[in-house]
């Protein structure tokens, strides 16, 4: 579905610097703190800008030439990005219906209703859920095969980014081979979603993992300072100083439970292991 | 496409009271003053309303989203510039409408229909105006636009005072070769108006693509 080999993008001092790939049927997460370069990615994937070198191809064609035909397999929310906030959702629905050959609008209605989306009322009125609820809605709502969803639960409470998930599971549900590229800081909503993660810091990548594995298999040492030292560092991927010794981050948690049992060995986590590669030491 | 035209017809639509107002205003111009005022007023507005949708699709950074749409670049200048001359040729058809009325009942038919052909003068002179102001404010956007179209109307006057003060200071003999347009036939000189308008417009309508094609969002 995206395929980018080594796209680079320099905006002053920021560098993007990043190799990914999309696969069908797959749910693909993009995590990273603020400025890591994720939006970027996500502009890229859309041919909203031009990278310096490499290449990005979306569906089979390179990003900046995918025409209107083409753009129509894809459904798109951003964060800060959307109609005019004039507009109202039946506004909405008639522009829709006007863009997407697919756009399924009984759907739409139904879930504008699910949802609680007044038709009626401009953008600028409804609140920062019902917007976001809003740009979910019209990137699931026309049959697309690739979602590219920057930030789409940013700012939202637990009960409004749990609606999105549920809506993005349902769209999941309905074809197997759609795909989904999501980007998001909050790695809960990721966990439960994302087949695959990619971890991004300045604009490089820290990460590629499968969410299952760093949920099984990596783990956290709690180790004193002479635990450490006798420790086979083999299969460390960092390690923070601490007052009482080190944290470590481990891709074999198993390893270490089964040769080292006297040492603490916490599951791993996406926070866990993005506070570790963002602030500890590599080994 | 299609569906831009009808985001930007919404759009348009947003502001009702502004709008009566607008419509008032005209009424008021068509009773105190003639026709070629409120004919005037009217089609400009109808040119000044579809450039606004521009600013629209610039705020709260609205561009990243409308061109991840089934639209391509070249497809939306081309939809500004086409939503333009729509807005303009209709708000001009009300206009005459509405100055038919007024004519119709204060001097006869008669002088309506002498005076419509007149109006017309309005359509090329507003699009091209229009025209030249979008390639200027896709590529600077809302704020700057409105200080280059200050340098550009500057410019543009003074390359005519400098011009018309080059051609008054001209030997005799020399001024004698150029064309005296008032020896040449009217409709000659409308023609080659047009034929100018048409070549600025095409430029213009060229100069959105490229600008929108190359941009980054």
């Amino acid at each position: 579905m995206i395929e980018i080999e080594n796209l680079k993008k320099s905006y002053g001092d920021f560098t993007l610097d990043i190799s990914l790939k999309v696969s069908d049927g797959s749910v693909t997460g993009l995590i990273g703190k603020n400025g890591a370069g994720k939006s970027t990615v996500m502009k890229a994937i859309l041919g909203l800008i031009r990278p310096d070198s490499g290449t990005v191809s979306v569906l089979g064609k390179e990003a900046r030439n995918l025409t209107a035909k083409d753009k129509e397999a894809l459904g798109t929310a951003l964060a800060d990005s959307g109609f005019s906030q004039y507009l109202r959702a039946e506004e909405v629905i008639h522009i829709l219906r006007n863009m997407y050959p697919a756009f399924d609008e009984e759907a739409f209605r139904r879930q504008c209703q699910k949802l609680e989306l007044p038709l009626n009322k401009q953008i600028k009125e409804f609140s920062t859920g019902m917007r976001a609820k809003l740009r979910v809605l019209t990137a699931i709502s026309h049959n697309a095969k690739l979602l590219i969803l920057d930030e789409p639960t940013a700012g939202l409470d637990v009960l409004a980014r749990n609606e999105i998930l549920n809506m993005l599971r349902s769209y999941l549900e309905a074809d197997p081979g759609r795909s989904i590229l999501i980007s998001s800081h909050i790695s809960s909503d990721l966990e439960g979603l994302c087949d695959d993660l990619y971890m991004i810091d300045e604009g490089k990548l820290l990460l590629h993992e499968d969410t299952d594995r760093i949920l099984g298999n990596y783990g956290i040492l709690k180790l004193s300072e002479s635990d450490y030292r006798r420790l086979d560092r083999e299969h460390l991927i960092a390690a923070k100083k601490e007052s009482f010794g080190y944290t470590c981050l481990t891709n074999e948690k198993q390893y270490y439970l089964d040769n080292y049992p006297g040492i603490i060995v916490e599951n791993g986590s996406i926070d866990s292991v993005m506070l570790l590669l963002l602030g500890g030491k590599e080994e | 496409m299609k569906g831009l035209l009808i985001k930007d017809c919404h759009l348009i639509t947003q502001k009702k009271s502004t709008m009566i107002y607008y419509i008032f205003i005209a009424i008021l111009f068509s009773f105190v003053t003639n026709g070629f005022m409120a004919t005037a007023y009217l089609t400009m507005l109808g040119g000044f309303l579809s450039f606004n949708t521009l600013g629209y699709d610039e705020a709260e950074n609205g561009y990243p989203f409308l061109m991840s749409l089934p639209v391509t670049a070249k497809a939306y200048a081309i939809e500004k510039h086409l939503f333009s001359a729509l807005l303009l040729g209709l708000f001009w058809i009300c206009a005459v409408i509405l100055q038919g009325i007024f004519t119709a009942v204060r001097q006869g038919p008669e002088q309506f229909l002498s005076e419509t052909a007149s109006y017309s003068i309005y359509i090329p002179i507003f699009y091209t105006l229009i025209s030249i102001m979008i390639p200027i404010e896709l590529k600077f956007g809302l704020e700057k636009s409105r200080i280059v179209l200050l340098v550009f109307t500057g410019g543009l006057m003074a390359i005519f005072f400098i011009g018309a003060s080059i051609i008054g200071s001209l030997p005799s003999d020399l001024s004698d070769l150029l064309p005296n347009l008032s020896d040449l036939p009217s409709s000659l000189i409308v023609a080659a108006l047009l034929l100018l308008d048409a070549v600025i417009i095409a430029v213009c309508i060229a100069c959105s693509i490229h600008i929108m094609e190359h941009k980054e969002y």
